[in-house]
């Protein structure tokens, strides 16, 4: 075997002058001579943001093997993942509307616009959980950015929102007057971005602390069954006693339900009054999330 | 500008004990409630230091628990030191184990797309080098098959194909490519020779002195996670060999011909 005809084409690119230190507090990148103080979390952010663009299509093969991977066995696949939220819609009108008596209108349209957005935020958080623990060997063994396994577990659910979403739209031909569909429509991709940033910040916190508390599973899974009732899917907010209505206001995930209702079912842009709390309380959850992984990660590998 | 690869200066590693396993909250909470356990450090790895240069292989030697992998993994970057600093520039391949990132349900192809994106390969660079790695790999019969159907072997060459093709500066190995068969060994050291005479850095974990003293610029020895020599490399293996079976390399190679004849 003449060596030159083992790979032909590979030759390593050339040594990049930017060194990169990592000590006990975290990672520097930089010159030569390490100042033994880890790069700044703003800059470490977008350094993530970057390294993400520039493998996004890796990331979105992560995506594809999660989302495919959770139908694969299944003979019907996709039309269980779509049954789901129909059956639930059935049963609790019939609880609800037939049953308790309640008094909203278009209950199903109402329901299936919050179940979604619901389940996506629990489905997101709990494939991230186990998002670290799962790939423990290519965390382990490959210099893969490791922010993006839980991030790729949400993205996963994600394309089964969007196929849920479409759903919603197409019982527009069943219902065509529970909706009001205009302009207002266009707010519906913020709302989205919104519970995204959330599930984002939430699911990076829970897969470095999961890999490090194995028991954190149960305390997610018992959070969602709290945090089922206290986010307005089988009610709206405006229905609750005016002393409770600030405290449900501070969970965002509430808040982009309300919007979502708003702008399909009534036609109306989302109120500041929930957007607001909604948004910045958001954008704390991303911001602690996001601080919490930096910290974490660097003993993940230790723990996984 | 300097021609250093990767710097380790002091470099430590610890692991608590009472963290071996991952805790349960609980634990935590009785931690933070004062019932704290005596927490005994355990330094995998402690106090290493040296320069590597572009182009230079460095072996590492040492009996097993030695820390040679935590180093590597340090080294890699999948595990931040915990004192000292580690020092690295360019783009890092990895062989720590294999299979890491396969995923069984997919074919050999749609793993290495997958695997070459992981180790930091944009999808059409690993398209292009697709016949190339199945090729290495002698894999061409199969790589259309899922491969929960391979051999260890058949996925170690893959593993092994995959982590070379992706062009790094530093290649990390630890001791993987043992799986293979004996022509497919001499292969990989005869293309990690070209990789190494194309200028890459290579850090090479492994229990064998004759490999390192044959493959190796320098070889680091490591015992109880501290260095116990650092030179060039036939004087590190022949020192090692000499420790730990009392016979030096070429003792041992004479003795098993003539077990042979």
């Amino acid at each position: 075997m003449t060596e030159s005809t083992v790979f032909p084409d590979i030759h390593p690119e050339v040594f990049p002058d930017v060194w990169v230190h990592r000590n006990a507090q975290g990672l520097e990148i930089g010159s030569e001579v390490p100042t033994g103080v880890p790069s700044n979390a703003i800059a470490a952010f977008f350094a993530a943001v970057q390294v993400t663009w520039e493998i996004r299509e890796t990331l979105w093969m992560l995506v594809l093997r999660d989302f495919k991977g959770r139908y694969r066995a299944q003979a019907l696949g996709l039309f269980w993942s779509l049954a789901h939220p129909l059956v639930m819609m059935i049963t609790t009108t019939i609880a609800f509307e037939y049953v308790l008596r309640v008094q909203i209108a278009f209950f199903p349209i109402f329901y299936l616009v919050g179940a979604i957005f619901w389940h996506f935020f629990t489905n997101a958080i709990l494939a991230a959980t186990g998002a670290m623990t799962d790939n423990g060997g290519l965390i382990k063994h490959t210099t893969f950015p490791r922010f993006l396994f839980p991030i790729a577990a949400v993205l996963s659910h994600l394309l089964h929102f969007g196929m849920e979403l479409l759903l919603v739209f197409a019982f527009f031909f069943v219902f065509p007057d529970a909706y009001r569909f205009n302009f207002t429509l266009v707010a519906l991709p913020l709302l989205v971005f919104l519970i995204l940033l959330i599930s984002i910040g939430v699911g990076l916190m829970v897969s470095v602390l999961h890999a490090k508390y194995r028991d954190l599973y149960y305390v997610v899974t018992s959070l969602i069954t709290i945090g089922f009732w206290g986010t307005p899917i089988l009610y709206s907010t405006a229905m609750a006693p005016a002393w409770l209505r600030p405290l449900l206001r501070l969970n965002p995930v509430g808040g982009v339900i309300e919007g979502a209702r708003d702008i399909m079912m009534n036609g109306k842009w989302p109120n500041l009054e929930y957007l607001l709390p909604a948004f910045v309380t958001g954008v704390v959850v991303f911001v602690v999330g996001c601080l919490v992984f930096r910290k974490e990660n660097l003993r993940v590998s230790d723990y996984v | 500008m300097t021609n250093v690869a990767i710097r380790a200066s002091d470099v430590g590693k610890h692991f608590y004990r009472v963290h071996e396993k991952p805790m349960l909250l609980r634990e935590a909470a009785m931690l933070f409630s004062g019932r704290r356990r005596r927490v005994d450090d355990l330094w995998a790895v402690r106090h290493v230091t040296f320069d590597l240069h572009e182009g230079e292989t460095l072996g590492v030697l040492g009996p097993n628990g030695s820390g040679k992998s935590t180093l590597l993994t340090v080294v890699a970057g999948t595990a931040y030191p915990s004192e000292g600093t580690i020092s690295t520039r360019g783009r890092i391949s990895t062989l720590l184990s294999l299979g890491a990132g396969f995923h069984p349900d997919m074919t050999g192809e749609e793993n290495i797309i997958t695997s070459a994106g992981l180790l930091g390969i944009p999808v059409e660079e690993a398209r292009r080098r697709m016949t190339s790695i199945v090729e290495f790999a002698e894999l061409e019969s199969v790589i259309d098959t899922q491969i929960r159907h391979y051999s260890s072997g058949m996925m170690a060459r893959l593993g092994f194909a995959i982590a070379i093709h992706v062009s790094p500066n530093i290649l990390v190995i630890d001791e993987v490519f043992a799986v293979g068969d004996i022509a497919f060994q001499t292969k990989c050291l005869d293309a990690l020779r070209e990789l190494k005479s194309r200028g890459i850095t290579i850090l090479f974990a492994s229990q064998a002195p004759l490999m390192v003293a044959e493959f190796c610029s320098r070889a680091l020895w490591l015992e109880g996670g501290t260095m116990k020599m650092l030179a060039n490399a036939t004087e590190v293996a022949e020192a090692y060999q000499v420790a730990m079976t009392g016979r030096t390399i070429g003792e041992e190679v004479a003795e098993a011909l003539s077990h042979a004849v």
